[in-house]
């Protein structure tokens, strides 16, 4: 029997894990759906980012172009809107692996996710849903899920309007998180905090400069980009943390970060 | 048919006012000034009843039932299986999509 490393185990390697590692290996292609025929699209669709190096990570944009509902960022970014959209129909689900290609597949190894995230106002059509596997490195459905959620707090802080968020993560989810992040690969959970503060997307596709420090100038502020926090020039941190740059104060608040308590 | 749990309890109890018909779009619109809107894949030969209180929603595939507490049902076929039905309150705030 084919088998597949899973994280501490080895598990039966279904036809579903099958067609991913194919994928893997190849590039994903799959028949196109009636039901995708003349679909309303959030993304843009282009082949060019499903030709990528990580298309093996993207869904089939003729299966799942994305989709979204009528909403706008003050209905997604009220607490509590994602629970009150109903749930993926069991019988849709399937019809999602089928889609795809998957007759069968180990419990735990996929999701069906929303392309777009309910909570940046994606719908549970089927052009909106996709078997994303937990297993595949670097990138998975864990992964997807810090970028859904970083988007969302984007949107909801107004440096990203709702329908860009939309059109980024169904075009390509793995380059808007490497531009989100500003990163090349999956950033681990201690990095990922400081963009919690501020972030930088919308409007700013590279990090903020890293400035030098002013001699003699009492306007700048050595910024911690690790933990967030920012420190006066007298302080014994100041210009003195592992990570961090100089910025102006104003820039530092506008940024996200705080002032550190000493 | 399965009973739709999440929007049996958000509607049941409101009275249902009047249904508008545009293109493949239902708007029921009820007494409380909410306002439900479904995307049809077929238009319906007679949307009927046009008032009565909601008792349960019922739903399977694209067929969307709306039970009424005089026992009447009000059925309908939805454009997908999902995705075609949404809810406002009366001040526009979003209560429920599916």
């Amino acid at each position: 029997m084919y088998r597949i490393k899973k994280v501490g185990k080895w598990a039966p390697l279904t036809a579903g894990a099958l067609g991913i590692t194919i994928c893997l290996l190849t590039g994903c292609s799959a028949p196109s759906s009636p039901g995708s025929a003349g679909a309303t699209t959030a993304g843009t669709n282009n082949s060019s980012a499903y030709n990528s190096g990580d298309a093996a990570y993207l869904p089939d944009p003729r299966l799942t172009p994305g989709d979204t509902l009528p909403v706008t960022a003050q209905d997604v970014c009220t607490p509590g809107y994602a629970r009150r959209v109903r749930n993926v129909p069991l019988e849709l689900n399937h019809q999602v692996y089928q889609e795809y290609g998957m007759y069968h597949h180990t419990p735990r190894q996929y999701e069906v996710d929303h392309l777009i995230s309910l909570e940046l106002g994606g719908s549970n059509s089927i052009r909106n849903l996709w078997p994303q596997p937990y297993f595949t490195q670097p990138w998975n459905a864990h992964v997807k899920d810090q970028l859904e959620n970083q988007l969302h707090r984007e949107v909801c802080s107004g440096q990203i309007d709702l329908t860009l968020a939309q059109k980024e993560i169904a075009s390509d989810w793995i380059a808007a998180y490497k531009q989100v992040f500003h990163t090349d690969k999956p950033l681990a959970d201690r990095e990922r905090k400081r963009y919690r503060r501020g972030g930088f997307y919308g409007g700013s596709a590279s990090p903020p400069p890293a400035a030098a420090p002013a001699n003699g100038s009492v306007d700048q502020v050595w910024v911690n980009t690790n933990s967030g926090k920012f420190f006066q020039p007298g302080s014994r941190y100041y210009g003195n943390t592992r990570q961090g740059e100089y910025l102006a104060e104003t820039q530092a608040e506008q940024q996200g970060f705080i002032p550190a308590k000493e | 048919m399965a009973r739709n749990q999440m929007l049996t309890g958000i509607i049941k109890g409101r009275e249902l006012q009047t249904i508008v018909q545009e293109d493949q779009m239902a708007r029921l619109e009820f007494v409380d000034g909410s306002i439900m809107t479904v995307q049809l894949g077929a238009s319906p030969a007679n949307l009927t009843p046009e008032n009565g209180v909601v008792a349960a929603v019922r739903q399977a595939g694209t067929t969307l039932q709306i039970d009424m507490e005089g026992g009447e049902t009000l059925t309908l076929q939805t454009a997908e299986t999902t995705s075609c039905v949404m809810l406002r309150d009366g001040n526009g705030t979003f209560e429920y999509s599916d």
